[in-house]
């Protein structure tokens, strides 16, 4: 089955173009002047310069670069990039750190602790006027009687 | 291959018309036929496959032999030049003058060959898969290029051709009989 269609596909080798097509293309195509051998040996030459200038240019470019970073004074940057860049520094940072956030931590209970016994001492104040007020109200209705 | 190909090149590519002579009659052929099988008129056919050998006339200083035949690089110019001619056509093509022009060619190759060959059902067929899968099955089975040559002028991995290969067998199958064909 599949031999027979590549079988059919080989035949389209027959395909040809026609014997006057050929001829006439061929001695117009022949027939067409050329630029000279110089002129094209030169076009040839200066796109190969070009192309190895460019090559080199991006070379010098990469040596100067990385010349420069390997000769960076490290001396002269800013103390403080350079303890960022000290792990003894850096522990004893983060041991601040967490000091500092337990001393807030301590205001905040303090302060909140305050608020809230505030607030339910006004609470049972309240209570008792309540009571006292029921009271009254018993007694007037008492009296009313 | 063209025997002594590479002096041949040589001598073209320092101006000698005899020597590119020898190289379009050589090539012509499976040229045309290529361009002829994914164009399908065969005036515009000539009109393209001339123009292919005039650019390569005019521009054979920049090939460069890296083991591949000549034709590979024939073959990625009519590439394009097929490429360039469907992204330029206008619009203004009678589609039945076209049918007429094709039977015309076809039918001298069927009155040369066997009047019960249908090689336009075929060449229908081939049309119908997109462009790499045409360009695949054309350069294997019908110009019987290696995957190596047909890798170096669609530029993709000879991996990737054998299954565009594969995939184009499959498709062209079910494409003919899907039209009723009995031979498949």
């Amino acid at each position: 089955m599949g031999s027979n269609l590549f079988n059919k596909i080989k035949l389209l080798k027959q395909i040809k173009p026609e014997a006057d097509f050929a001829l006439t293309s061929r001695r117009i195509i022949l027939s067409t002047t050329k630029k000279p051998h110089y002129q094209i040996l030169f076009k040839k030459q200066l796109q190969q310069t070009l192309i190895l200038s460019a090559a080199m240019g991006m070379a010098v470019i990469l040596l100067l670069v990385v010349g420069q970073v390997s000769s960076l004074p490290l001396d002269g940057l800013s103390p403080n990039l350079i303890s960022s860049l000290n792990s003894k520094d850096l522990a004893s940072e983060q041991q601040n750190l967490d000091f500092n956030i337990q001393l807030a931590d301590a205001k905040y209970y303090k302060e909140s602790t305050t608020q809230v016994t505030m607030i339910l001492n006004i609470d049972s104040d309240s209570n008792t006027i309540k009571k006292q007020a029921d009271n009254l109200d018993s007694l007037i209705k008492e009296l009313a009687l | 291959m063209l025997e002594k190909e590479v002096h041949i090149i040589r001598q073209a590519q320092q101006g000698n018309p005899e020597y590119f002579g020898m190289l379009y009659d050589h090539y012509l052929t499976p040229i045309y036929r290529f361009v002829f099988l994914k164009i399908g008129t065969k005036a515009e056919t000539e009109d393209l496959v001339h123009e292919i050998f005039l650019s390569a006339w005019k521009n054979i200083e920049d090939y460069d032999h890296l083991g591949f035949p000549f034709s590979s690089w024939l073959y990625q110019i009519a590439r394009h030049k097929v490429i360039d001619h469907y992204r330029t056509k206008k619009n203004n093509l009678n589609i039945e003058n076209v049918s007429e022009e094709n039977l015309k060619v076809v039918n001298i190759i069927e009155n040369e060959l066997d009047k019960n060959l249908d090689l336009n059902k075929i060449k229908d067929a081939i049309k119908q898969l997109n462009e790499d899968q045409q360009n695949v099955l054309i350069m294997r089975f019908v110009e019987d290029l290696s995957y190596e040559e047909i890798s170096a002028v669609l530029d993709k991995s000879e991996g990737a051709i054998r299954l565009i290969q594969h995939r184009a067998i499959q498709s062209l199958k079910q494409i003919i009989n899907k039209n009723g064909e009995q031979f498949i």
